[in-house]
């Protein structure tokens, strides 16, 4: 039990995470072409715009089945949207945000931009710690309008007049992965905008340019379009009582702020509070590299039911981060 | 640049000296403190060998280390440049990069102090004082003269250091401004432009390019020190092997030694040490008191109160001092291995970590005494403060606090570097220990 | 009683000219693919040719058969029968091509001289089933080249029917200023008239295919007429977006009357006329705009976005380098 504990602690969490991400990519991006439909309300941005994929996002059924009206929504079959959102919630819990960091097609997309622009020694951007408490509030914002939405087109709010059809699937549209991930299986039809109406060219434009941001943005700051994500708020809601934690255990921290350091969508509070025991906070996507980079035994820990399976470890630090002891350390960089 | 023109200034006023090391009384004055260091450091390393039996094999590098200044030869650069150092704040990392050799000055000797008292007030810190003599009269342990001294605006008396005593240091001081909380955004980002800023006076200074190669280098090897460091540390978190006045000559070895060096003899002692504990070869027994020491760093030789204690009965299995575990313990960890991330790892790691009381607020530190005191299953705490320190001497009641509440007993002790109150101390240390071991015994009924 | 008869004969024969594979017969543009690499193209609607003596254009055509363009089977001689081709020039005048079976498959091909647009017709009357069919494929087009100028363009756009040498025809009305480089595109609403032996066919069922197998059903009102409706094909792999494609549509009707006589020693009881017109369009502009919009918007603002950071970062740099 111990030698397996120990092996785990010491391990390179960050290479399993990369081969992961290029299955679960492999899988979703072209699970259809060999007939793989793994499941239809799975928390990560498996896009069903990709004809080949291997699994649908669950906003899209969630915006579709929002698509009723009231009375057919509190009928029979509201209950279909219910069994959804429990689909949903059973995958959720099993992995919590690790869904974000390990499977997710769009941020392993993300991952590949950064470890590109890591080759080519451009400099990575850290939003101010003022600018990221505005910028949070956009992902909350993104996941009222795609509930609102398909509820105003189909009902009556307050006596105003439905909202037209234009604007439906009011995310799918402006979302950057519609336009970006048919293109890995060849096709551009979403790389256009819709002039055959007003609503349809404003939401069409404004996918254009998100997927512009999605790639000057991915390049120059990691994991970019996670921090607006409305899948990663919905998922936060839950986030308290899903089976996979991340624990902070404050008093053996020492405060060196080396899990801040590496944190890609840059969380400060993994550092600077070590009051909380639950540190996953809603731009988490538990890739696992701050209880890599802690020094301390105990500190940081990934416990499944309450079972501990990774903890942050002076050994394991030391194995990842230090000179290895059988390679010279030699002037050229890695 | 301003520092260009102060460096090219000083350089060009290297000779001939400066005004007041050409008179008489200045060479006497180097040739009676260098006899005293000397006797000194022969005194300190005598009680410090001789007074205990069994001294590990390994120990008697860092003794011929310390010995430097009664007489050994001084240590060897390998025609290194030399930047001096004022404290454990400034990035060694980036001076290792730069192909130099880092030496921290903090003076430990009581003859230095003496020199340092004629120049400044008489309350002022005597490691200040003690630094500024060892500036003056120009005893370092290495074979070449540092090129600057970096000086980090940490205490005050620390920080006003460089500015009134240009005309008794012939080296230029360059000012490493430490921001005075560390808690803050603002306090971050201003200390990582200052340590940026570092990096170039640095390459300009030693006139060697600080490269992406270099400075992984470096910072890899650092980390292997502390990795032998921290095996260390853990090794004392049972029962004692290894004495504290040993540990503390250890870390102060670090101070000068060559880094290679220094790894591979704490290696050597490590493997040594943990065949005692394989041979369950200890040191004390357990009716010894476990003591913890924080506060103002004992260095080299001022060890008065670690070898007091040990004498006493005591044994020293940590301290929380800048001198030692707060030196080497905490890690940098660098993200994307380029220059735009690694600087401002190490700018990070040198600031929320610290534990020094100069910050404000210091909750960190109570946790960290908190968090060691149980890990090394601590009895009791001795907190040092010099005469003249005012940061330490004000904590020292906010902790005492704290370490009540926590049930442990904590013993403040107010001293500088002159033995006269070998006695007064030696008493107080005496009841104290005593007073640990009847608990101790009274706990294990 | 005799009358009844009749209707159940109708019936029944109707059926069984429908399965008994009595294929829609049509004029196409597209060789088949073995020999699609030899064919040279003319004009500005490309039309395949191939050039004979004297570096003499002739035009071809493929007789193709089936009921959806994109897979219909290209025609062979045993599929026609008792087959006769008139070729019209753009002023009216009749033109001699020829039905061959050549290296390019089962061909028509004729000479083209002049400019404007050329009426092609496959017809063919013969008795089959106690029926008299006449078959009519028919296909308009147009061979423009810019060199030869523009002018009349209304007037040599406007369609011409020549009923005493086909019985059927189905007419594409012209678009208000129709000239004569304009194509169809989804999007556009079409109205054909359908005239048998000059007359307008009331009530007639017509119906209209797209390449992409897209059909509409209608049935002409008092005048003859019929209008649809062009929709979107799916048009969105990347090959099918370079410029210049064409696909074809087709209309096709089909007509009974019961009316007996005797043709060739041949008793027949009804009468059946079926005509194709086979056209081609082209992917909406619109559609094409979509895509040169999006891909401007998106290059654009990644443009924008990247010298924006770039100047972004490099103004702090400068800026620390005039403090430090």
């Amino acid at each position: 039990m111990n030698k397996i504990k120990t092996y785990l602690n010491n391990a390179d969490v960050s290479r399993f995470r990369f081969w992961v991400q290029i299955f679960t990519f492999v899988l979703f991006v072209y699970g259809g072409y060999w007939g793989i439909t793994i499941a239809q309300n799975l928390p990560i941005f498996a896009c069903p715009y990709d004809h080949a994929t291997g699994g649908t996002c669950f906003l899209i059924s969630l915006q579709h089945q929002l698509h009723t009206t009231w009375d057919t929504l509190f009928s029979v079959r509201g209950f279909a949207l219910l069994t959804a959102f429990g689909t949903f919630l059973l995958f959720f819990f099993f992995l919590n945000k690790a869904w974000c960091g390990f499977i997710c097609p769009v941020g392993t997309l993300q991952d590949w931009i950064t470890k590109f622009r890591k080759s080519i020694g451009v400099r990575f951007s850290r939003y101010e710690e003022t600018t990221f408490k505005y910028l949070k509030v956009i992902k909350y914002l993104f996941l009222i309008w795609l509930l609102i939405v398909p509820l105003a087109i189909a009902n009556s709010f307050f006596g105003l007049p439905h909202m037209s059809h234009d604007w439906f699937p009011p995310f799918c549209t402006i979302c950057p992965a519609r336009v970006i991930m048919p293109l890995f299986t060849g096709d551009v039809s979403q790389l256009a905008i819709d002039f055959s109406s007003t609503p349809a060219l404003i939401m069409t434009t404004l996918g254009i340019l998100a997927a512009a941001l999605f790639i000057v943005g991915s390049f120059v700051k990691k994991r970019f379009f996670c921090l607006f994500c409305p899948m990663s708020a919905l998922q936060f809601l839950f986030s308290k009582i899903a089976f996979l934690r991340l624990n902070k255990y404050g008093d053996k921290c020492t405060k060196c702020g080396n899990c801040y350091r590496v944190c890609d969508v840059g969380i400060k509070e993994i550092a600077d509070d070590v009051i909380s025991k639950n540190i996953v906070k809603d731009d988490c996507m538990m890739c696992f590299k701050c209880v890599e980079a802690c020094p301390e035994d105990g500190c940081l820990e990934v416990a499944m039911f309450k079972i501990p399976i990774l903890t942050a470890s002076e050994n394991g630090f030391f194995k990842r981060y230090g000179a290895d002891e059988q390679k010279e350390i030699t002037d050229d960089p890695k | 640049m301003d520092f260009l023109k102060d460096t090219e200034l000083m350089s060009k006023r290297r000779l001939p000296m400066i005004q007041s090391k050409t008179t008489d009384r200045y060479q006497r004055m180097k040739k009676t403190s260098s006899i005293h260091l000397a006797m000194e450091t022969k005194k300190s390393l005598k009680e410090i060998v001789e007074d205990f039996p069994n001294n590990p094999e390994s120990m008697d590098y860092f003794y011929k280390l310390a010995s430097v200044f009664a007489g050994e030869e001084k240590i060897n650069t390998n025609g290194k440049k030399v930047i001096a150092t004022t404290c454990v704040q400034v990035p060694t990392e980036l001076i290792l990069a730069a192909d130099a050799h880092p030496l921290r000055l903090c003076g430990g000797a009581y003859a230095t102090d003496q020199i340092g008292s004629e120049y400044l007030p008489a309350k002022t810190c005597p490691l200040v004082k003690s630094t500024l003599g060892l500036m003056h009269l120009d005893l370092y342990q290495v074979d070449e003269k540092p090129l600057a001294v970096v000086n980090p605006t940490t205490c005050d008396q620390k920080r006003k250091l460089g500015e009134v005593s240009t005309d008794l240091v012939d080296i230029p001081y360059y000012t490493l401004e430490l921001p005075p909380t560390k808690d803050s955004e603002e306090a971050r980002i201003y200390w990582q432009k200052v340590v940026k800023k570092f990096s170039k006076y640095i390459e300009h200074i030693t006139g060697n390019k600080i490269t992406r190669g270099k400075l992984k280098k470096s910072i890899k090897s650092v980390l292997e020190a502390q990795r032998e460091y921290r095996k260390f540390y853990n090794l004392r978190k049972g029962k004692p092997v290894i004495w504290g006045k040993d540990a503390i000559l250890i870390t102060n070895a670090y101070f000068y030694d060559n880094i290679e060096r220094w790894i591979s003899n704490v290696k050597q002692l490590n493997a040594e040490l943990e065949e005692k504990v394989e041979a369950e070869n200890y040191i004390a027994n357990n009716r010894s008191p476990r003591i913890l020491l924080t506060g103002s760093p004992s260095i080299f030789p001022n060890l008065k109160i670690p070898i007091l204690t040990e004498t006493l009965g005591g044994v020293i299995v940590a301290e929380e001092f800048c001198s030692t575990s707060r030196m080497l313990y905490d890690t940098v960890a660098v993200d994307e291995w380029y220059i735009y991330d690694m600087i401002p790892a190490l700018a990070d790691r040198y600031l929320k970590p610290c534990t020094c009381p100069n910050f404000t607020p210091n909750k960190d530190r109570e946790r960290r005494l908190l968090e060691m005191i149980k890990e090394f299953s601590i009895d009791g705490v001795i907190y040092q403060s010099f005469a003249g320190c005012q940061l330490f001497d004000m904590e020292s009641r906010k902790i005492g606090k704290v370490l009540e509440k926590n049930g442990t007993a904590m013993l403040s002790i107010e001293t500088d570097y002159s033995p006269e109150d070998h006695g007064q101390i030696s008493t107080r240390l005496e009841a104290f220990v005593e007073s640990l071991k009847t608990r101790k015994h009274i706990e294990r009924k | 009683m005799k009358k009844i008869i009749q209707l159940i004969a109708f019936f029944s024969i109707a059926l069984a000219i429908s399965v008994s594979g009595n294929e829609r017969i049509w004029l196409s543009n597209s060789p088949p693919s073995k020999v699609a690499d030899k064919i040279k193209k003319a004009g500005m609607r490309r039309l395949p040719v191939v050039y004979g003596k004297k570096r003499q254009m002739n035009i071809i055509q493929w007789i193709r058969s089936g009921e959806l363009p994109q897979n219909s089977k290209y025609a062979e001689p045993n599929d026609l029968f008792n087959v006769q081709l008139f070729v019209f020039d753009p002023d009216g005048e009749s033109v001699t091509g020829k039905i061959e079976e050549s290296e390019l498959g089962f061909i028509v091909s004729f000479p083209a001289d002049k400019d404007g647009f050329y009426s092609i017709y496959l017809v063919e009357k013969f008795v089959r089933n106690d029926t008299l069919n006449f078959r009519v494929a028919k296909a308009e087009r147009m061979n423009h080249s810019c060199r030869t100028g523009h002018d009349k363009a209304l007037i040599r756009v406007q369609p011409k029917t020549y009923p005493q040498q086909i019985p059927i025809e189905i007419v594409r009305e012209r678009f208000t200023g129709e000239n004569l480089h304009t194509v169809m595109q989804p999007g556009d609403k079409v109205t054909f008239k359908t005239l048998i032996n000059g007359v307008e066919l009331k009530s007639g069922n017509i119906q209209m295919v797209t390449h992409k197998g897209w059909k509409n059903s209608k049935t002409t009102d008092s005048k003859g007429e019929v209008s649809f409706q062009f929709i979107q094909d799916d048009n969105t792999k990347l090959k099918e977006l370079r410029s210049r494609i064409t696909f074809n549509y087709l209309i096709h009707f089909t007509h009974t009357v019961a009316e007996s006589g005797i043709v060739n020693d041949e008793h027949y009881s009804f009468i059946n006329y079926s005509s194709t017109f086979s056209d081609t369009y082209r992917p909406s502009q619109m559609l094409y705009s979509s895509f040169v919009w999006a891909l401007f918007v998106l290059l654009g603002s990644v443009l924008l976005l990247t010298i924006g950071i770039y100047y972004y970062r490099r103004r702090r740099r400068v800026e620390y380098r005039e403090v430090a």
